[in-house]
């Protein structure tokens, strides 16, 4: 291998690792997570704020719904201030007035990662925050949504 | 009252389990005055309390908002807020048939009553309810479609409806059937940029209605309004994002009369603003009225009920049922040897 091509695999593999690294909810210590019937490989920030307060309606070609867990729950708070750059308190004060609205269902409440996904796995088009640590043995009809900027 | 009321809960667990109930309403306490004793009154006021309840079912969603109000009797009604059956086609229809608020502006659907979900103890007046002074109709019965379009980073949204409209009475809400044959349309348009800008809303709308004659006039103010055709043009901008709340709204109304063809035209417009710092959020607002000179028969209000008002005020998130509020407002008429008013506001906002 001459060292032109070796440079080349060098910038390749770390670019590649780099975007992985970068786009991976994983090494955030929350995963987001969807039915996986239909489900995208990942989604960009500002599309993930839209399904969670209504402004986008639909999900994988149907109505969305997502899961919550509470405002002291770590994994979600890290998902709202990464996301949204709120607290989960608030986030879940923003949701609470778009189901008042009518703009989005209401939310499944869950108080565990088997909770969220027990929800996700069994409704297409619903999404929930689970941790990195749950996120590595889902089953088959749960699937990781990598998160864009 | 009481067999409804009971009805009303049952009605959920009868229907299905996954209908969602909810209990939404304010007790407020008022003071105005106008720095006499004889110009100032005082009250305690507990007139509000909301039945919400929700259900979807694949697509389809039902909505209902029932509030049982007191009004200048004392006597408690039951009003049918919101009434509503949705169904979602794509991020780019959906479709909306029943009594729903009027898309027009931000706080017209934004904030239905809920009082936990608004700022201010009180709306600007120019926005308030139909039945409370507001210049536009804030709710319609027919029906909505909206839908959100993606143009690059940004999107579009936009709302149509057609409706009842407006009745001959200023108060009445056509809910059951509409007194003429013409119909409401009404037309809203936003921009929501992405981006560093993400939660800007910045839109604007445009409503029409054929309104048939009154055949009375309800204070003798004014002369009874004839038939007319009201043409709303409005331009609003929100952005409610990092502990910021922002709101303005501005709008123009040309009632046309029929026949004559004179032409009344009024203009309001409020700025709102505040920020949250942890529980409190002091907010402060500004807004505009200014009704024709001549006046204009079918608000039966003149210039001397234009006003500036300018309030300041804060909100204390207690808990996420319970939301108190403090608000003084000063309001004047534009006409010489006008008093300034002075009203203070405290409110117990609760949604359960």
């Amino acid at each position: 291998m001459t060292p032109t091509r070796i440079v080349i695999a060098l910038v390749a593999a770390c670019t590649l690792a780099c975007g992985l690294a970068s786009s991976d909810a994983h090494a955030d210590g929350y995963a987001l997570v969807a039915n996986a019937s239909g489900a995208p490989g990942s989604l960009a920030k500002s599309d993930v704020r839209a399904l969670y307060t209504g402004k986008a309606k639909t999900f994988a070609n149907t109505v969305a719904l997502v899961v919550v867990r509470g405002d002291a729950d770590a994994t979600f708070g890290q998902f709202a201030d990464d996301v949204f750059g709120i607290s989960a308190k608030t986030l879940l004060a923003k949701i609470k007035q778009e189901v008042f609205k009518g703009e989005m269902p209401k939310p499944v409440k869950a108080a565990s990662d088997d909770e969220v996904i027990e929800a996700v796995a069994g409704t297409p088009g619903t999404l929930g925050v689970v941790s990195a640590a749950a996120a590595g043995h889902l089953p088959k009809t749960v699937t990781v949504i990598r998160i864009g900027g | 009252m009481k067999r409804l009321f009971a009805m009303l809960l049952l009605v959920p667990s009868l229907a299905s389990a996954d209908t969602e109930l909810g209990v939404y309403g304010d007790v407020d306490g008022h003071a105005h005055t106008q720095g006499s004793r004889d110009s100032t009154t005082d009250s305690f006021s507990a007139a509000s309390v909301e039945l919400f309840a929700v259900a979807r079912q694949g697509r389809w969603s039902f909505l209902s908002e029932i509030n049982f109000e007191a009004d200048d009797t004392n006597e408690f009604s039951m009003d049918v807020e919101r009434l509503e059956v949705a169904y979602v086609h794509a991020d780019w229809l959906r479709f909306v048939f029943g009594r729903f608020p009027v898309a027009m502006g931000w706080y017209s659907d934004a904030i239905n009553h809920g009082a936990i979900f608004q700022l201010p103890a009180t709306r600007a007046v120019m926005v308030s309810f139909e039945d409370e002074g507001g210049l536009a109709p804030s709710h319609s019965v027919g029906v909505h479609t909206d839908g959100r379009l993606a143009v690059a980073d940004d999107h579009i949204r936009y709302d149509v409806e057609l409706g009842n409209g407006r009745a001959a009475d200023l108060d009445t809400v056509q809910s059951n059937h509409d007194e003429n044959r013409a119909k409401s349309l009404n037309v809203r348009l936003r921009y929501e940029p992405g981006g560093a800008l993400d939660g800007l809303l910045v839109g604007a709308n445009v409503y029409f209605d054929s309104i048939d004659a009154d055949d009375v006039s309800p204070d003798d103010k004014l002369p009874a309004s004839p038939a007319l055709h009201e043409w709303i043009y409005g331009a609003h901008a929100a952005y409610l994002e990092h502990g910021f709340h922002f709101v303005t709204e501005t709008m123009m109304v040309r009632h046309v009369e029929l026949g004559s063809g004179i032409v009344r035209t009024t203009y309001g417009t409020f700025v709102e603003a505040g920020h949250t710092f942890d529980k409190l959020t002091p907010f402060a607002r500004y807004e505009r009225v200014r009704y024709p000179a001549a006046g204009d028969p079918y608000y039966q209000r003149d210039a001397a009920d234009s006003f500036d008002a300018v309030s300041a005020g804060i909100r204390h998130a207690t808990n996420d049922n319970i939301a108190l509020k403090l608000q003084a407002t000063a309001s004047k008429a534009p006409v010489p040897g006008s008093s300034v008013d002075y009203a203070l506001t405290g409110q117990i906002a609760f949604g359960f």
